[in-house]
């Protein structure tokens, strides 16, 4: 089991998967966006999308569990 | 009219610095930055640039909006950038690149900062900048930023709905600017800046920043979504957070938004 982290304060910009996709290491799962700068949030491992935390325009903290991977 | 604007002549005028230390140019490409992301994770190295004399799918900071980008008239380029820093440090990097465009711009005609990345002349759009971070737990895998600079656009080469919001160093001066000396400049003070942000922190950048953005001890309007705040803007902190004071002397952190100025402030 992999939880997926904030790695800065941001809004969600978008969500690219959803519960039961299967994903690789280094794909995008979401789309976080801080002081205009992007930033995709990858998958660290394979595996699949087990939970999803988040929903776009939801305002995070860094450190927030954005995505469950199994 | 139509300059040399080629990988060659690109090579010639930027030896030496760390930024363009690689060129990697295009006549037409869909856009700087996606080709820039697509070289950084196959291990491009900081310093290494996209330039394309055309975008046909240049993106603006709203995903899926696109950047005008016809042929032979403005500047299109991507910088990767390895920062050692935590991710959460990175977004200072929009406002590195906010103020390396604003001074090299200065240099042709006034220009205003608008918080956190626009680039105004004359209260219209004349550069657009769009930064992307890659991270990996918590490191910077790398950072591209791209930068779009209107320069030889006449009014009849914006399309009809950006008209009255874009402008460009041609319309601003009455006079047809070398885009190879604007690369040149550019790559010059983005790398002077980066330096300055990696040796100092943000304090420095966001001093310059403030006095090219006009914005500190005026009334502006922040609006994300259906969330609305207004109050009198004290500048920006060290992450780059936007500072109000609203009418009930309550001091507000603006973290995302657009902002307006307010003109009867």
């Amino acid at each position: 089991m992999e939880e997926v982290l904030a790695p800065m304060p941001g809004n969600i910009l978008e969500v690219i998967v959803k519960v039961g996709d299967a994903v690789k290491e280094d794909d995008e799962l979401v789309i976080l966006e801080a002081m205009k700068m992007e930033n995709p949030i990858c998958s660290p491992v394979d595996g699949t999308v087990k939970e999803i935390k988040v929903k776009a325009k939801d305002v995070v903290e860094a450190d927030q569990l954005l995505v469950v991977i199994e | 009219m139509h300059q040399d604007f080629s990988k060659e002549s690109l090579e010639r005028i930027t030896t030496g610095g760390l930024i363009g230390s690689r060129i990697h140019f295009f006549e037409t490409i869909d856009s700087t930055n996606s080709h820039a992301d697509v070289l950084a994770t196959h291990g491009a190295r900081e310093g290494e640039v996209v330039v394309a004399d055309r975008q046909t799918a240049g993106r603006g900071r709203l995903r899926g909006r696109v950047w005008h980008s016809p042929p032979g008239r403005n500047l299109y380029t991507s910088v990767i950038l390895r920062p050692p820093i935590p991710p959460a440090f990175a977004t200072g990097l929009v406002f590195v690149a906010g103020v390396a465009v604003a001074e090299l711009l200065n240099g042709y005609c006034p220009v205003a900062l608008k918080w956190p990345n626009d680039v105004l002349a004359g209260g219209r759009k004349i550069s657009g900048i769009l930064t992307e971070m890659r991270s990996k737990g918590p490191e910077v895998e790398f950072v591209v930023v791209g930068i779009g600079i209107n320069v030889n656009m006449e009014p009849d080469d914006f399309q009809e709905d950006l008209r009255p919001l874009s402008t460009s160093l041609r319309e601003e001066t009455s006079r047809e600017v070398s885009r190879l000396d604007l690369t040149a400049g550019l790559y010059r003070l983005l790398e002077q800046w980066y330096r300055i942000f990696l040796r100092d922190g943000l304090a420095p950048v966001r001093d310059r920043w403030l006095e090219y953005s006009g914005m500190a001890g005026q009334m502006v309007e922040v609006t994300d979504g259906t969330v609305r705040h207004r109050g009198r803007c004290q500048g920006i902190d060290d992450e780059g957070i936007l500072l109000l004071l609203d009418e009930h002397h309550r001091n507000i952190s603006i973290r995302f938004g657009d902002v307006t100025i307010q003109k009867d402030g």
